[in-house]
């Protein structure tokens, strides 16, 4: 008897399955794709409710009665989400006030929550998509990815939704972006790298958030704003507070050490509220550590402030230090951009390979060869912007670089 | 009077895994998605265990975490909220159980099939096992076949299988009572 009960015991221990993350992925967006379509259902059956109840109230007081007889007309319900697809776009989603929300790929999965007078809001499950907001002061207009809501002053943007990242660009007007650790505001040419999750609690796991020139580059070319993609060089306080113990940089402790690094720390106290010209002032004169948060603000305030050549050499000190800091490539890519700004597109190009092969997330790596060429040719090295134009776009055939660098691959 | 039904036993997602995974960390209650990422596995073994229907399974899972989500809010703890998605998985499973077999009543339903319902690594006569059980368990009224897969699998005791399946204690001992009774009779006196 027991041999037979332990024999069915094991057994039915077999009774499980695999959940891999590739079927929880699946899952996910699934669920979410599920909840959204269950909320605008929700929200037009109290609209239709509502709008029921009003229709009911205007023909109970406004039609004419005769002998006791009360009367319904047909009515058709009000206020309910009329989102539909744009005629021009395929899968785009046209929101009431004009605003439109359009896919980048073919993975893009997005469903709008709520469209009303108040109130806009479309949830990114997966992929990318570019929102033109219609500016309207009275009306909020709000992006959730995850647990990363994106709110719209008015606007033109980029949003990619990635495994354990969102990634905001704005082309014009400005958004806050609320992630679990914060919030931050992005303006015009800035872009942010912000987590789903925060795996070790509040504040703890935050990869990166952009602070890149607040005004667009005077030098580019005319095809400029396809590539005017930066990223992190300013990561949140809370990240720099982590970092800051790792790499024993001045600050942590800052009570402790004295004057000079008291004043090391005003500058870049100035530099982290955006205040870069008080900031290059107050670092005059200071030594920047050797950590890597601190010469990436270094460069930031330099290379914002105009200071080119200094930005160059704090950029090229942080990667000749921190080879393996997970925000290299990123130092990288800036310091193509700082040398291309600069006249020297031959070592910007280099500085663009470079940031390709130090970009082990794949996050940057489009954006850096679309630069690369663009710099090779701006180098008159057409032979090598050819060859690596044809790389782009056999990697990339619908990138949203592909328009731009069409022109250099299809030279002589 | 009745006495309050007891707490929730924390019931592990597998075999393997003995320790909640999460116990301290914060629970995402606001995030449905993150919810999904973390709890999926716990509430797919416990759908899997209940339905013995792999391809039932996801949908599954996806209608308990639409269905548990407002109730999650209230829920503080680890175990509070596992408790939460049992009872809800075990809901939903009955619910799906009845709906097969009303189908399968009007022929619209294929019928199971078990051989596929142990995971890689069992060997011939564990799977052969599982299947037999499993096919008795699908002749049986879908409440018995819960509260027994939940006795007798999952190992709760009769005052948990009362908590989950929504009823007296004295129904639950009856419930597997019964289920047990046709097992016997293919398996001997388990």
């Amino acid at each position: 008897m027991s041999e037979v009960k332990t024999e069915l015991t094991e057994a039915l221990q077999w009774v499980h399955e695999d959940w891999s993350e590739e079927r929880i992925r699946r899952g996910r967006v699934a669920l979410e794709r599920a909840s959204a379509r269950q909320r605008r259902a929700r929200r037009a059956g109290v609209a239709s409710a509502a709008a029921l109840a009003m229709a009911a109230t205007v023909v109970a007081f406004a039609w004419p009665r005769s002998s006791g007889e009360l009367a319904f007309s047909g009515f058709s319900p009000i206020g309910v989400s009329t989102t539909a697809s744009s005629e021009d776009t395929p899968g785009a989603l046209r929101f009431q006030d004009g605003s439109v929300a359009i896919p980048l790929g073919t993975d893009t999965a997005m469903a709008t929550s709520r469209d009303e007078r108040e109130h806009a809001e479309l949830e990114l499950l997966g992929g990318a998509a570019r929102f033109d907001v219609v500016p309207r002061p009275s009306r909020a207009f709000e992006v959730q990815v995850g647990s990363v809501r994106v709110s719209v002053l008015g606007t033109r943007f980029d949003v990619r939704r990635q495994p354990r990242h969102v990634l905001v660009h704005v082309l014009r007007g400005r958004v806050r972006v609320q992630w679990l650790g914060g919030e931050r505001v992005l303006t015009a040419t800035q872009s942010g790298l912000f987590p789903l999750e925060l795996p070790g609690g509040a504040g703890a796991e935050v990869e990166g958030a952009s602070d890149a020139g607040t005004q667009p580059e005077t030098t580019e070319t005319t095809t400029a704003d396809e590539f005017d993609l930066d990223f992190t060089l300013d990561p949140p306080d809370e990240f720099l507070e982590g970092s800051r113990e790792e790499e024993g940089e001045p600050g942590a402790d800052g009570e402790a050490r004295g004057g000079p690094r008291r004043a090391a720390g005003d500058w870049r106290t100035l530099a982290r509220a955006g205040r870069y010209d008080d900031a290059y002032e107050a670092a005059r004169g200071v030594t920047v550590g050797d950590s890597m948060s601190e010469l990436l603000l270094a460069a930031d305030t330099a290379r914002l402030t105009r200071h080119l050549p200094e930005a160059v050499g704090h950029l090229e000190r942080a990667l000749g230090l921190h080879p393996s800091d997970r925000r290299a490539h990123l130092a990288a890519f800036t310091l193509g951009r700082v040398l291309l700004q600069n006249g020297q597109p031959d070592r910007a190009a280099r500085a663009f390979a470079r940031a390709q092969q130090l970009d082990s997330t794949g996050v940057l790596r489009e954006a850096a060869l679309a630069r690369e060429v663009q710099a090779l040719a701006r180098a008159g090295n057409r032979d090598a912007a050819r060859r690596r134009a044809r790389t782009y776009l056999a990697q990339y055939p619908s990138g949203r670089h592909a328009n731009s660098v069409r022109a250099y691959a299809d030279g002589p | 009077m009745t006495p309050a039904p007891p707490l929730l036993r924390v019931v592990s997602a597998s075999p393997e895994e003995s320790e909640p995974p999460h116990a301290q960390d914060h629970i995402p209650r606001g995030d449905l998605g993150a919810l999904y990422v973390r709890y999926a596995a716990y509430v797919g073994a416990i759908a899997l265990r209940l339905t013995g229907r792999p391809e039932e399974v996801d949908d599954l899972v996806q209608d308990v975490f639409l269905a548990a989500h407002r109730g999650l809010r209230r829920r503080e703890t680890e175990a509070e909220v596992k408790g939460w998605l049992a009872t809800v998985t075990v809901r939903m499973a009955k619910r799906r159980l009845q709906r097969l077999r009303l189908r399968g009543f009007f022929g619209q339903d294929d019928g199971a099939r078990f051989d596929e319902l142990v995971a890689p690594g069992a060997s011939p006569e564990q799977k052969a096992l599982v299947a037999r059980i499993y096919r008795v368990l699908e002749r049986e009224p879908v409440a018995n076949r819960v509260a027994w897969i939940l006795r007798r699998v999952d190992g709760h005791s009769v005052a948990e299988v009362a908590a989950l399946c929504e009823c007296s204690p004295a129904t639950a001992k009856r419930r597997i009572a019964a289920a047990s009774v046709a097992i016997e009779e293919v398996m001997g006196r388990v």
